[in-house]
């Protein structure tokens, strides 16, 4: 029986169920095909050892374990860093208008509204001491924060390398 | 497995929990066990595939969106994991292809995972490979062989197995009624009716 391409695509369509006409030929070798598969089918079952699953059930919990891990991380650090953030906002703010007046003997908290001191930091009347102020608050408000994401990196590396570790194809050398 | 659990189980591994993916190795990794055992003629090499596509079921649940065809999904990486697997075993110019292939479905190329394993692996498969059926799909060419695995452990349909070997769905067929076909000789039950 010379079967054509045409042919076995129909044959194809109709085994993957589609509703598709076939000839008596064509059925014959459709039936041919699905019963050569289910008796091979027996055939290729095989054991598997339980020792198998087991050990791919520990590769899941590992990975999840160590991405667990990293979420918790990642949120302390975040949280650490809007903490020092709001911190040294407050300390900029707050440092500015206490200093004395001049004329006034008056804080500048009393004589300079909050909302206008963005404004009153840009203004000629800021002293060279307020902008040293202001200049170290900003350095070791930059310090304090590059050291949170120095340390957030560092474990993000660490992440990293464990995750290669286990998806990467020295792991895989490594075991095969 | 039922759809309801499986598509419980499914979600409970989207969402991180261990006992969503155990629940998904229960009823998968048998299959996935043999259709690994019986490409590679090696039971190593498929404990070792079966941790792998593990890692990769982690990697990639997040993004598949359940219509039904889980089962498909899971054998199309199975599959690709199995074809990279091969292809970092050759790690030369010749690259293997799944589209390396034979007119008769018997393999003609020594291109299978199975003839790149060390010569101690080699002696393992020597004695795993005793079986009429191991010898049987040893001879086959790898395209051939995948395909009548696929469709018989991941329940392949032949639009799946033409999108993922790149051929026409004529085609695929052909080669799984091919391989059917020698296999069922190289086992030595050939039917007198075909």
């Amino acid at each position: 029986m010379k079967i054509t391409d045409e042919q076995y695509e129909k044959i194809a369509r109709r085994l993957d169920g589609e509703n598709v006409e076939l000839s008596f030929e064509e059925q014959k070798l459709a039936d041919e095909i699905r019963l050569q598969g289910s008796l091979l089918g027996g055939k290729l079952a095989s054991e598997v050892p339980s020792r198998a699953i087991s050990r791919a059930k520990e590769k899941i919990r590992a990975v999840l374990g160590a991405r667990g891990k990293r979420t918790i991380r990642t949120m302390w650090f975040a949280s650490a860093a809007a903490v020092a953030a709001v911190i040294a906002v407050a300390v900029l703010i707050y440092k500015p208008t206490s200093q004395p007046d001049d004329q006034s003997g008056t804080t500048l908290a009393e004589s300079v509204p909050t909302e206008t001191v963005i404004e009153y930091i840009s203004s000629e009347s800021l002293t060279n001491g307020q902008f040293s102020a202001f200049d170290k608050e900003l350095v070791s408000f930059k310090e304090a924060i590059s050291e949170v994401f120095d340390a957030e990196n560092e474990f993000t590396d660490l992440d990293e390398e464990l995750e290669s570790f286990w998806f990467g194809p020295s792991h895989a050398s490594q075991e095969g | 497995m039922e759809e309801n659990r499986l598509v419980a189980a499914i979600d409970s591994a989207k969402a991180g929990k261990a006992e969503g993916f155990e629940l998904l190795l229960d009823a998968f990794g048998g299959r996935l066990y043999g259709y690994f055992l019986r490409a590679t003629l090696n039971h190593h090499e498929a404990e070792d595939l079966l941790g792998e596509i593990s890692l990769r079921l982690v990697k990639q649940l997040k993004k598949y969106e359940h219509q039904g065809r889980f089962e498909q999904w899971l054998f199309r990486i199975a599959a690709n994991l199995l074809r990279d697997r091969i292809r970092r075993r050759k790690a030369g110019p010749n690259i293997m292809s799944f589209s390396a292939e034979s007119d008769t479905g018997v393999e003609i190329a020594s291109e299978s995972l199975a003839d790149e394993l060390d010569p101690v692996d080699k002696n393992l498969q020597a004695q795993e490979a005793s079986s009429e059926l191991e010898k049987a799909l040893s001879n086959l060419d790898e395209t051939t062989r995948q395909m009548v695995l696929l469709r018989h452990f991941g329940s392949a349909s032949f639009k799946e197995l033409s999108k993922m070997f790149d051929c026409p769905m004529g085609t695929a067929l052909a080669k799984v009624h091919r391989g059917l076909k020698a296999l069922r000789k190289l086992m030595g039950a050939e039917d007198e009716n075909y």
